[in-house]
């Protein structure tokens, strides 16, 4: 070992940053993987924040009520609804997607950390203000309370006049900043910084969902961008975009929000699918089938998701030119997706399929994902989607597409838990999690689909439908429980967890099962290539210009 | 263009069209059977296939000897040509759901045909607001809260919002519009028996949301007429 690696290797150690253990460290990271773990810890706790009111909301619609009855009043509980909507979407799903992201995606491409590692941390704290400028506007007379669509004119001051909602359409626009420059560091990374001999087409499947992801967001989010400042601007500065009477208030926000909304759904769902994709392959020890038509799949579904968002307004003021046209890119875009499935699904057979928790969940969120997938046929159909709109099939239909993507996503944290910690989880209670978790998902959601006729966002509903709504209560309360026990399998695993070692899966193939749990701070020593069709990490000192190493 | 020269009402009139008319109810109750039917059949295979897949493949089943060339640590993936099955599966799946939703838009086109041609129609202005619906007749009688309306004749409806957005939905008749502010949305039902229907805003719009109802009553034809000849007369 030469002298120039050796002095490298013990500056990396420190890198001036005080140690994991101390405050300080965290306050001033800009680390990609110190910043991957504030961001998937950050989440969880909107996640327990998200959790709670929707038992709230699961409580009141125990019973149907009367005004006044229950736990919530009428203000409360559209309050929670629309909470519950906007912190499960954008403050934990993306936010712990993108945390595994951060930590992942450099590791798995070679590069050493983001490229633009400061705005990396200023997204990071733009998310954490973000979120707690949403917490503080609870107190404010009230949060916002038109739902997570922030359908005009409901969303303007004469029908939402309180502090609080302004607070919380200013936490969604500092959200989108974050998130738009997010996307742009992820873009020039992917794009830029992958070892020699890693190209786009072979990258691992995260990373491919990850590109992906951040391509639609840089494209949804300005959309959502540009309608949340001119909203700001009639809350705050009194103008009248979004007028209170006429169409152009109502019509405008809703081609807006949908605009975005709807590449949304993949933008939560593509990196699920990415993580599934890669715990399918290294726990059946087969590569996934069909790997190019995977990846072609997910790039043909990334451009019609700018094109389907109208099947969100079936019933709002489109013509029925326009409407079939639209019915046809839905159903276009469901075709990828079938073909997604039967990969994953193909890559079983002939497989050495080891049962352990990151596949368990992610052979369950399949299953949920293909449940959630049949359903939103019915909605493809435009005739159906009339009926269905506005009511608990919507509800259940898309609870099992996100909350499976959000299974795909706890199968991430329990595959990359042993690289991130350097402890392995506990597999017990890892499988208990798991049977609760999988149990108490469906006594949530699919009783809803047959207490569809529920309107939504209403705790009055038809007496017969009782049982299936204590059912899912019951079923909430199950599921909530099923993440105490991952959050303890966790936390005790921390400390008493057994050592990892580089890589405690038989058939993992990414880089980052290369390196030491937890990697390094610099992640490793030289230069990694794929050059030669293999791994393999080149000295530092030994650069074909013969300049000196720069990344001091 | 489209063609709209559906003739209406078209209630069970023609066996041999392919695609579901008549009343709301009847159309769909018949596609929703016929996906409920294919849905789960489709779920089911394909669910229990992959539960026999991940056993009979499950570790330790597996023979001794291992001819499939496994993920190795650092490699890249070898460029293999495994779509053939894949692309297969995905030309069936494709076939179905394409035939399903094209066999439901003959019944899409008939919904959405210009009902108050229709001979005999009744036409109600719905008007949305913050938390209920009021109901304008053609002859400029209104009421709030309650529809009346008569039975195996088409009635259409006009539906906007005097504030917010809202949506006027009834789940026994298969109304559903949504109610925006200077627009007019136009729907239609026919109710095939009489009695009391509720019906609801769909769309959340504030804080007494869960509790903007509406009836609709549904008379008998004789009913209805002596009901719209004394109307004026109580208010």
């Amino acid at each position: 070992m030469n002298k120039l690696l050796q002095t490298d290797g013990g500056h990396s150690d420190d890198h001036g940053l005080p140690p994991m253990s101390s405050i300080k460290r965290w306050l001033v990271t800009t680390n990609h993987k110190d910043i991957g773990i504030l961001y998937i810890v950050t989440s969880l706790f909107f996640l327990v924040m998200g959790g709670v009111l929707a038992l709230l909301i699961r409580l009141q619609l125990w019973l149907p009520r009367a005004p006044g009855e229950g736990l919530l009043s009428a203000f409360a509980y559209n309050q929670s609804v629309t909470a519950h909507g906007l912190i499960m979407v954008f403050w934990f799903l993306s936010p712990f997607a993108f945390g595994f992201a951060n930590y992942i995606v450099p590791l798995q491409i070679g590069a050493r950390d983001l490229a633009f590692p400061r705005l990396n941390a200023l997204s990071y704290w733009l998310y954490l203000i973000s979120g707690i400028l949403l917490g503080i506007s609870f107190f404010q007379g009230g949060t916002f309370n038109g739902g997570w669509t922030v359908y005009a004119p409901l969303n303007l001051p004469a029908f939402t006049p309180q502090v609080g909602a302004t607070s919380a359409i200013l936490a969604l626009f500092i959200f989108s900043v974050a998130i738009t420059a997010g996307s742009v560091n992820f873009l020039t990374t992917i794009h830029r910084m992958r070892a020699k001999g890693m190209t786009l087409i072979n990258m691992p499947l995260f990373t491919w969902t990850i590109l992906l992801t951040v391509w639609m967001m840089l494209f949804a989010f300005a959309a959502l961008l540009a309608a949340l400042m001119i909203l700001s601007s009639d809350r705050i500065l009194g103008t009248t975009y979004f007028s209170t009477t006429g169409t152009q208030g109502s019509l405008l926000w809703t081609h807006l929000f949908w605009f975005f909304g709807h590449p949304e759904v993949y933008i939560v769902f593509f990196p699920a699918l990415g993580a599934m994709a890669e715990i399918f392959q290294t726990f059946t020890g087969k590569r996934i089938v069909g790997r190019k038509w995977f990846i072609a799949a997910l790039v043909l579904v990334t451009v019609q998701s700018f094109v389907v968002w109208m099947h969100h307004m079936f019933l709002t003021g489109i013509n029925l030119e326009i409407k079939t046209i639209i019915m046809i890119t839905t159903i276009g875009i469901s075709l990828p997706f079938d073909l997604m499935v039967f990969a994953l699904i193909y890559t079983l057979i002939k497989g050495r399929i080891q049962f352990t928790t990151p596949f368990l969940f992610a052979f369950g969120g399949l299953i949920l994902f293909i449940i959630g997938g049949i359903t939103g046929v019915f909605l493809g159909a435009v005739v159906l989607d009339y009926e269905f709109r506005g009511t608990y099939w919507v509800v259940a239909h898309f609870h099992y597409v996100m909350v499976g993507g959000v299974t795909g996503l706890v199968a991430a944290i329990y595959y990359w838990f042993p690289k991130i910690t350097g402890r392995m989880y506990d597999e017990f209670l890892g499988k208990v999690n798991f049977v609760l978790y999988f149990i108490g998902f469906n006594l949530l959601y699919f009783p809803l689909f047959i207490a569809w006729e529920t309107p939504r966002r209403v705790f009055t509903y038809p007496p017969s439908l009782i049982p299936w709504h204590q059912m899912a209560t019951i079923g909430g309360l199950i599921l909530a429980v099923s993440f105490a026990v991952m959050l303890y399998n966790f936390f005790v695993s921390l400390s008493r967890g057994e050592e990892a070692g580089p890589s405690p899966w038989k058939y993992a193939s990414t880089l980052e099962w290369a390196l030491p749990s937890p990697p390094p701070l610099e992640n490793w020593e030289g230069t990694p290539t794929y050059e030669n069709g293999k791994l393999e990490f080149l000295p530092d000192n030994i650069k074909t210009d013969g300049g000196e190493s720069t990344h001091e | 263009m489209l063609d709209f020269s559906f003739s209406f009402p078209l209630a069970g009139s023609n066996i041999l069209q392919i695609f579901p008319t008549g009343s709301r109810n009847f159309i769909f109750d018949q596609i929703f059977f016929i996906f409920v039917l294919l849905g789960t059949i489709v779920g089911v295979i394909v669910i229990a296939y992959m539960l026999i897949q991940a056993y009979r493949y499950r570790e330790g089943s597996a023979p001794k000897k291992d001819d499939v060339d496994r993920p190795k640590l650092g490699e890249l993936p070898p460029p293999v040509d495994d779509g053939n099955k894949l692309l297969k599966s995905l030309l069936l799946s494709a076939v179905v759901v394409i035939a399903l939703v094209v066999w439901t838009y003959g019944s899409l086109l008939y919904v959405e045909a210009q009902p108050s041609q229709v001979d005999g129609a009744l036409t109600v202005e719905v008007e949305a607001y913050q938390f209920g619906f009021l109901f304008t007749y053609p002859d400029g009688y209104q009421s709030t809260g309650v529809l009346r309306a008569p039975v195996d004749r088409v009635t259409v409806l006009k539906i906007t919002s005097r504030d917010v957005l809202h949506n006027f939905g009834s789940p026994d008749l298969r109304i559903k519009a949504d109610a925006a502010p200077g627009h007019i949305s136009e729907t239609w039902f026919l109710a095939e028996s009489t009695g009391t229907y509720d019906s609801a805003c769909y769309e959340l719009c504030g804080a007494g949301h869960s509790y903007m109802k509406a009836d609709i009553i549904i008379l008998e034809n004789s009913e209805f007429e002596q009901w719209n000849k004394t109307k004026n007369k109580g208010s």
